[in-house]
């Protein structure tokens, strides 16, 4: 149960010969939900995006169950990624197709599967997600609500055992977002499934994150379990806690103030 | 008193930041038109050149080793991205292929006839034809018109893919993007291409023997019989050589062009440009070389 799925080591990427990672190290547990915040800019997505292989780092190594992601060959790691499900911030649906073709693409590439068996998948989650009606819908005609529950689709459609997710619950109307945490309480109860999380929304990580890594200025200023980070006394650690509260007011001003056309 | 020394405070700064601003300009406007200054400016455009042809190199070498890599399943929805270029790139441009094809013959033929009857060689129209369309201008027009149509096509797509996470997507997925996104487009357009190619040659012929038929009252039979004789079958190897290998270089410059695109939209133009003036200039390269080692 508590086996370790990633390991992060001593990771460090530069952009524009500025640090923006500074040897990050953490392991993360199987069949938790791990949440990664911090404030705006300090390399939470692309901590989460090296982790994922989507991003080599300039220094450091990551494993996932054992293997060495960035030292694998490009096609074994191809291979590993079929049982990853990856939620971008935007969705990242392919816009030439629609929803069902978005979620049928990883089923009909990966696995010999006969078409009734593909649409059979397909449509059971489809249902599970209230997707039907827009089945048909290119990606740009959907709201970012539908695009982000058509992306968790995608990811589960595959029956992943390892599920990144970049801001799963901002940026979206309140239906969808309580549809999307939803969907989300059951796979952090599944043993077997492991979630890393980026998330700003410190009511969703209180509620819901079984750890919590805390990132300041690119560098991983703490890592526990959620009540050890929680109830910390630290100042610098409160300190930083207020800052993405405060960054979450201010988000939440702005849209409140382009509602209401008082920019 | 204090604002006003706060306000020539602040001006003397700005006046002292826009001296030393019109100081600097002033050294590297010297700078970069003196002799150091361009070898500087020269070396950094041929390393960046050298850089680019490293890039592309590994690019290819990429392509060809994903190409002959084996992946099981995969092949159906490959396929399906294939036929849609195949499609795209041959199907849709039969019309503009068409057209163009038969103004080329048919201008061939008159800029023929303006010289030809001075020493009594109507007769080599067929040779003429041949050596102007099979050879050079069907494999060149059509790959122009490739580039103009699918090359950017490819290239704006994948830079939109870029930029919307898309391929970060696909390889989150475990869907290897060259596998999914380059192979069916290179295998699709040069199919195109190499089709494309003979029936622009067709409709360049019809067009030479329609201007042929009002300037000097032909009959179609004797005047294909002509063409049919000066056909050697070299050119026809050639002209489908061309096809060929300039249906893999549009595709490779312009997929290459179009992964160039990291973050933002604006790139997408720019690469956009950069993959049609790739392309151009790999074709002419081409065209040469293939003609050279050919003929000579």
């Amino acid at each position: 149960m508590n086996d370790t799925i990633l390991k992060i080591n001593n990771v460090s990427i530069s952009f524009g010969g500025e640090k923006f990672l500074d040897s990050i190290s953490m392991s993360i547990p199987q069949g938790r939900l791990v949440t990664i915040t911090g404030p705006s800019g300090c390399g939470k997505s692309t901590l989460l995006k090296i982790a994922a292989g989507l991003i080599p780092p300039d220094t450091g190594t990551v494993y996932i169950d054992g293997v060495d992601i960035f030292n694998a060959s490009r096609g074994s790691l191809f291979e590993m990624r079929k049982e990853f499900g990856f939620v971008f911030q935007d969705a990242a649906l392919i816009s030439n197709l629609t929803v069902f073709n978005n979620i049928a693409l990883p089923l009909r590439y990966h696995f010999n599967l006969k078409k009734e068996e593909v649409e059979k998948r397909v449509y059971t989650v489809l249902e599970n997600f209230d997707l039907r009606e827009i089945e048909d819908q290119l990606p740009a005609h959907l709201s970012m609500g539908q695009r982000k529950l058509a992306g968790l689709a995608r990811a589960l459609v595959v029956s992943p055992k390892l599920i990144f997710f970049d801001e799963p619950v901002t940026g979206i109307d309140a239906i969808h977002r309580q549809k999307m945490i939803d969907k989300l309480i059951p796979l952090r109860d599944d043993p077997d499934i492991t979630l890393i999380m980026v998330s700003h929304n410190l009511d969703f990580i209180k509620a819901y994150a079984d750890h919590i890594a805390l990132l300041y200025a690119g560098k991983l200023f703490a890592y526990g379990r959620r009540d050890e980070i929680l109830r910390s006394s630290d100042p610098i650690l409160q300190k930083i806690m207020s800052i993405i509260v405060d960054e979450e007011a201010l988000i939440a001003e702005e849209v409140l103030g382009l509602l209401t056309g008082n920019e | 008193m204090s604002r006003k020394k706060a306000f020539l405070q602040q001006h003397q700064t700005i006046r002292q930041i826009d001296r030393n601003s019109v100081i600097d300009i002033t050294i590297s406007y010297i700078y970069n038109y003196s002799m150091a200054g361009y070898f500087e400016s020269f070396g950094g455009w041929f390393l960046s050149k050298v850089q680019s042809i490293i890039d592309f190199c590994a690019y290819t070498y990429l392509i060809i080793k994903t190409g002959i890599g084996k992946k099981p399943g995969g092949y159906r929805i490959n396929l399906n991205v294939l036929f849609k270029q195949v499609l795209f790139t041959g199907v849709d441009a039969l019309p503009l292929i068409a057209i163009v094809a038969l103004a080329i013959g048919g201008i061939s033929i008159i800029q023929s006839l303006t010289f030809l009857p001075r020493f009594g060689g109507e007769s080599f129209i067929g040779n003429i034809l041949i050596t102007v369309i099979v050879r050079e201008l069907g494999p060149l027009l059509t790959g122009f018109i490739v580039i103009g149509r699918s090359g950017t096509a490819i290239t704006t797509e994948i830079g939109n893919m870029a930029v919307s996470h898309e391929i970060e997507a696909l390889e989150s997925m475990g869907i290897d993007p060259i596998r999914y996104i380059v192979l069916p487009r290179i295998f699709g357009m040069t199919a195109s291409l190499v089709s494309l190619n003979i029936y622009f040659d067709i409709f360049a012929i019809l067009g030479g023997f329609l201007v042929s038929k009002l300037v000097l009252v032909t009959s179609f039979i004797p005047f294909l019989q002509r063409i049919l004789e000066s056909v050697v079958l070299s050119d026809l190897t050639i002209s489908l050589l061309k096809g060929f290998i300039f249906g893999i270089l549009i595709s490779l410059t312009s997929s290459y062009r179009g992964f160039s695109v990291k973050t933002s939209s604006t790139e997408v133009p720019q690469m956009t440009t950069k993959g049609v003036v790739d392309a151009i200039t790999a074709l002419f390269l081409a065209d040469g070389l293939i003609t050279f080692i050919y003929y000579f």
